[in-house]
């Protein structure tokens, strides 16, 4: 993932970030609500077997994931789930505000200071509604991964 | 003497709104849109206008004194609109940092 071997789109690679071996598809979903058909995309990864498809009592490697690309686990923190958001919901205009979060500390109460911030500087200089959407979106999700 | 002063003066007026329109041109690609985006396209245009009207203030001397009269009094509003849509942007700007 760190070398972006397999070129995949920002969308697949931003639910690529945020899948961490432990969260069920609900919470998944949950976290990437502003995701553009983020249920697909996990078909696909599922499909592509990029991620692998456990049941809660299953062990999350079995012997087919020796041949997978090295994927998982990653940890996924807040600003790693904001970057995603960000490039999600912002697209081209993204780099901009995720230049904001580059050294923000990853904390709780750094990162929602941070998501105001960058709230603002969208509202002012890229688009209100998506402003509105990214303030609504980013506090979810830090509320649900503090 | 007087003449060439007010063509000087107005040399380096038109020197200084070209500076404008460049600067706001150059700004419009950052601010693609949002509360200053909005804003920023009605400056350029308004910077636009008044870059075209400055080249003309060279020629004011041949012109009618009733063209001159309503070409300053045309400025003189346009100019006022400029300042009232600045200052409202400065206050949203303002308004939206404190908050």
């Amino acid at each position: 993932m760190k070398h972006r071997t397999f070129g995949l789109h920002q969308s697949v690679r931003s639910l690529l970030i945020i899948i961490d071996g432990v969260s069920t598809v609900d919470k998944l979903m949950g976290y990437t609500a502003q995701l553009h058909e983020a249920e697909k995309t996990l078909s696909w990864l599922i499909q592509e077997g990029f991620v692998e498809e456990v049941s809660p009592s299953q062990p999350t490697t079995n012997n087919k994931s020796a041949s997978l690309p090295q994927t998982a686990p990653i940890e996924i923190t807040g600003k790693l789930a904001l970057i995603a958001l960000t490039r999600e919901l912002l697209g081209a205009d993204a780099a901009k505000v995720i230049k904001r979060l580059d050294d923000v500390p990853d904390t709780q109460t750094d990162l929602i200071t941070a998501a105001d911030k960058c709230y603002k500087f969208i509202k002012l200089t890229i688009d209100e509604n998506k402003a509105h959407q990214y303030l609504k979106a980013s506090q979810a999700l830090l509320a649900k991964l503090g | 003497m007087t003449s060439n002063l007010i063509l000087i003066i107005n040399l380096a007026a038109i020197a200084v709104m070209l500076l404008c329109l460049f600067t706001v041109l150059r700004l419009r690609s950052e601010i693609p849109g949002g509360v200053v985006g909005k804003q920023w396209s009605l400056l350029t245009l308004m910077v636009s206008l008044f870059t075209i009207g400055y080249f003309v203030t060279p020629f004011f001397t041949r012109l009618p004194t009733d063209v001159i009269n309503l070409l300053v009094a045309l400025i003189f509003f346009f100019g006022a609109i400029y300042v009232l849509i600045t200052v409202k942007l400065i206050y949203r700007i303002i308004e939206e940092m404190t908050r």
